[in-house]
C-alpha cells in the first residue's frame, strides 16, 4: 500500500489559487499598478528624502521643474512630497478603516447566519438601521463630534462599514449552511468552532475578499471627501482629499492642473488597481471556475 | 439472519416541524413529517425505507441519527437512548453511526482535499494520531472504495458523481462504524454506475458486518439491496415485511398500488395497475382515521373514523401491515 506523498496541502492549494489568479490579466495589471503605488509612496519619499511640511519661504505657487517636479504649493511646500504622503495617508486609512469594519462586521454576520435565532435578528436589523442612513452625513457628524484627526477617521469610516461584510457574510453563511457537507460534519460529530473554521467560513469567504476590496476602495474615496470638506486629515498633514481642496480655488483649478491632476490620477489609480485585485481574488478562490 | 440482535430500536418516533406566521412568529401548525413511527433493525441486515417524495424517508432518518431532533418517542441504538445522550455522549455515539447523502456533489466540502474529507472523523474521535497511522488508514478505505491513491490530495470537483460518492463511503468507514444510513445513495448517479455503488454497498456490509438503513424512491434498488422493507406513507410507516414477502404478496393498498407502478420490461405483459385518485394530503393537516383511506380504493367509512387510525399489526409472520381491512382484502 502506498504513502500519500508528503505534500503540504495548504501551500499546494493557494500554490493553485495563486495560478488561477495570473491568469487573470486586469487582476495582474491591479497587482503591478498597486505595487508601484505603495513603493512610490512608502519607499521613494525615504529615498528622496521628501518633506510635505516645511515651507519654503517666498517660493510659494513655484512652478514645476528642477528639484520640485511639480512645483511648490500656496505655501510653499513640495507638491510632489505632499502627493506622495497623502497617497501614503489615504491607503493607510483605506486598510485600517476595512481592517475595523472587518472585525466588527464577520464574526457578527457570521454567527447571526450559523446561530440564527434571536441573535440574527438583533444583528440583521442593526444592519437595516445602519445601512438606512445617509452614511457620509452621519460621518460628517460623527466626526464633528469627535474632533476629526487621521484616526477618528479610520475608525468612524470602519465603523459605518461593517454592515457590507455583516450582509454578505450572512447571506453566505445561510446558504452554505444548507448544504449537505454541513450536516455531514454534524453527522461525524464536528463541534460548533470547527464546522464554522472549516466548513462555513472557507466557504462561505470569497465574496468577503472581493467586499474588502470594494470596501477599501470606498472608504479612500470616502476619506478623501471628508478632508476635501476639511472634515478628515488636518493639515499640514498631507492627504489626497485635502491636497484636492485647493483645487477649490478657481485659478489653481484652470491654471495650475499639475496641482490637482496628480492627486486624482493617483487616488483613480489606486480605486481601479483595488478592485481589479478584488476581481482576480474571487475567480481564482472559486475551485469551480476554470480561468 | 433475520431476527437476530437489535441494533436499532425506534419506537412512536415523532417529529414535528413548527409552522410559523406573521410578523411575530407566532405557531400555527405542525408538519407532522414523521408522526409515530415504530421499527426495529436488526444486526447485519439492510432495511430499505420506499415512499414517494415528502413521506418523511430522510426525516426519518435524520431523526435516528439526531441530525434533526425529534419531537417525540424513543430511539434506542446499541441499548443506548440517543434522544437522552447529552451533547458528548452523542457526540461518542456518531462514532458508530454514519450517513451518505443523497446528493454527492453537495455532500464533500468542495474547500478540502479527499484525504483531509476522508482523514477528518479521525481527527475528531481519535486525536492525536499520528500521521503514519493517519495515512495508512486513509489509503485503506480508499482502496476498499475502490479509489487510486492519488485521489488523496485532489479535491472534490475533479471527480465524477460515482468516484464522488465512493469518496463519501470512504468517509463514512473510516471510524468502523456499525451503522450507516443511507439516504438514496445512488439516486442521483447515472444508471451505468448505480449498480456498480450498489454493489460496493453490498460488498461493505457482507466484509465489515455493517447494518444498513438504505431511503429510496426507487422500488427496483430497494428490491436488489434489502432484507427486510419498509413503506411509508404520509408521515407513517402502513407495511413492514422481508424482502420477499413484501414484493410478492403486499397487503397495505398503499404497497399495491406502489407494487403496480413498477414498469414491466415486456410490452406484452398485461398488468392491473392500481391507479391511486388525487394527491398526497398535506403532512400539516393529516386525514383523520388512517390517513390513506381519502385515496383508498378499499375504504369503508370505519377508516376515516378519527379513533381507527390503524397500527402496525403482524398479520403473517414477519409480515406488519397497518390497515384494518388488510386481512379481509
Amino acid at each position: 500500500m502506498g504513502m500519500i506523498k508528503k505534500q503540504d496541502k495548504a501551500r499546494s492549494y493557494y500554490a493553485d489559487v495563486f495560478q488561477k489568479f495570473r491568469r487573470h490579466r486586469m487582476a495582474m495589471v491591479g497587482l503591478y499598478v498597486i505595487t508601484l503605488v505603495l513603493l512610490a509612496v512608502f519607499v521613494l519619499p525615504l529615498l528622496l528624502g521628501l518633506d510635505p511640511i516645511t515651507s519654503t519661504r517666498g517660493k510659494a505657487f513655484l512652478l514645476p521643474g528642477g528639484e520640485f517636479p511639480l512645483g511648490l504649493d500656496g505655501l510653499g511646500r513640495d507638491n510632489l512630497a505632499r502627493l506622495l504622503y497623502g497617497g501614503r495617508t489615504s491607503i493607510q486609512v483605506g486598510l485600517l478603516s476595512t481592517a475595523v469594519s472587518i472585525l466588527i462586521g464577520v464574526p457578527l454576520g457570521l454567527c447571526a447566519g450559523y446561530f440564527r435565532g434571536w441573535f440574527e435578528a438583533l444583528v440583521m436589523r442593526l444592519v437595516d438601521i445602519f445601512m438606512s442612513f445617509p452614511s457620509m452625513i452621519l460621518i460628517l457628524v460623527l466626526v464633528s463630534v469627535v474632533g476629526p484627526s487621521i484616526w477618528s477617521v479610520t475608525l468612524i469610516i470602519g465603523i459605518m462599514g461593517w454592515p457590507d461584510f455583516a450582509r454578505i457574510i450572512y447571506g453566505n453563511v445561510l446558504s452554505v449552511s444548507q448544504k449537505e457537507y454541513v450536516e455531514g460534519a454534524r453527522a461525524v460529530g464536528a463541534t460548533h468552532p470547527r464546522i464554522i473554521r472549516d466548513y462555513i467560513l472557507p466557504n462561505a469567504f470569497s465574496p468577503v475578499l472581493v467586499t474588502i476590496t470594494y470596501r477599501t476602495a470606498s472608504a479612500i474615496l470616502q476619506e478623501a471627501a471628508l478632508s476635501y470638506l476639511g472634515m478628515g486629515v488636518q493639515p499640514p498633514a498631507a492627504s489626497l482629499g485635502n491636497i484636492l481642496n485647493t483645487a477649490q480655488s478657481l485659478t489653481t483649478l484652470t491654471m495650475r492642473p499639475w496641482f490637482w491632476m496628480p492627486p486624482g490620477i493617483l487616488l483613480v489609480l489606486i480605486v481601479l488597481s483595488i478592485n481589479f485585485i478584488g476581481d482576480g481574488m474571487r475567480d481564482a478562490l472559486d475551485p469551480k471556475m476554470k480561468v | 439472519m433475520m431476527q437476530g440482535e437489535v441494533l436499532l430500536d425506534v419506537k412512536e418516533l415523532r417529529t414535528w416541524f413548527p409552522i410559523m406566521r406573521g410578523v411575530i412568529r407566532r405557531k400555527t401548525g405542525d408538519i407532522k413529517a414523521v408522526d409515530g413511527v415504530s421499527l426495529q433493525i436488526f444486526k447485519g441486515e439492510t432495511f430499505g425505507l420506499v415512499g414517494e417524495s415528502g413521506c418523511g424517508k430522510s426525516t426519518l432518518g435524520r431523526s435516528i441519527l439526531r441530525l434533526i431532533e425529534p419531537t417525540g418517542g424513543e430511539v434506542r441504538f446499541d441499548g443506548r437512548d440517543v434522544r437522552a445522550c447529552s451533547s458528548s455522549e452523542l457526540r461518542a455515539l456518531r462514532k458508530r453511526m454514519q450517513i451518505v447523502f443523497q446528493d454527492p456533489y453537495a455532500s464533500l466540502n468542495p474547500r478540502m482535499t479527499v484525504r483531509d474529507i476522508i482523514r477528518e472523523p479521525l481527527h475528531i474521535h481519535e486525536p492525536g494520531i499520528p500521521q503514519e497511522e493517519l495515512d495508512r488508514r486513509v489509503c485503506e478505505v480508499l482502496e476498499l472504495v475502490g479509489l487510486e491513491q492519488d485521489a488523496a490530495l485532489k479535491y472534490p470537483h475533479e471527480f465524477s458523481g460515482g468516484q464522488r460518492q465512493r469518496i463519501s463511503i470512504a468517509r463514512a468507514l473510516i471510524l468502523n462504524p456499525d451503522f450507516i444510513f443511507f439516504d438514496e445513495p445512488v439516486s442521483a448517479l447515472d444508471v451505468s454506475v448505480r449498480s456498480q455503488v450498489l454493489n460496493l454497498i453490498q460488498e461493505l456490509q457482507k466484509s465489515r458486518n455493517l447494518t444498513y438503513l438504505f431511503i429510496s424512491h426507487d422500488l427496483s434498488v430497494v428490491k436488489h439491496i434489502s432484507d427486510r422493507v419498509g413503506v411509508m406513507y404520509l408521515g407513517e410507516l402502513v407495511e413492514v415485511a422481508p424482502k420477499r414477502t413484501l414484493f410478492q404478496n403486499p397487503l397495505h393498498p398503499y404497497t399495491q398500488a406502489l407494487m403496480s407502478a413498477i414498469p414491466i420490461p415486456d410490452p406484452r405483459v398485461q398488468i392491473n395497475r392500481v391507479v391511486l385518485g388525487g394527491d398526497v394530503p398535506s403532512p400539516a393537516d393529516p386525514p383523520a382515521g388512517c390517513r390513506f383511506h381519502v385515496r383508498c380504493p378499499y375504504a369503508t367509512e370505519a377508516c376515516g373514523s378519527a379513533d381507527a387510525r390503524p397500527k402496525l399489526v403482524e398479520l403473517e409472520q414477519d409480515h406488519f401491515v397497518a390497515c384494518i381491512r388488510a386481512g379481509s382484502l
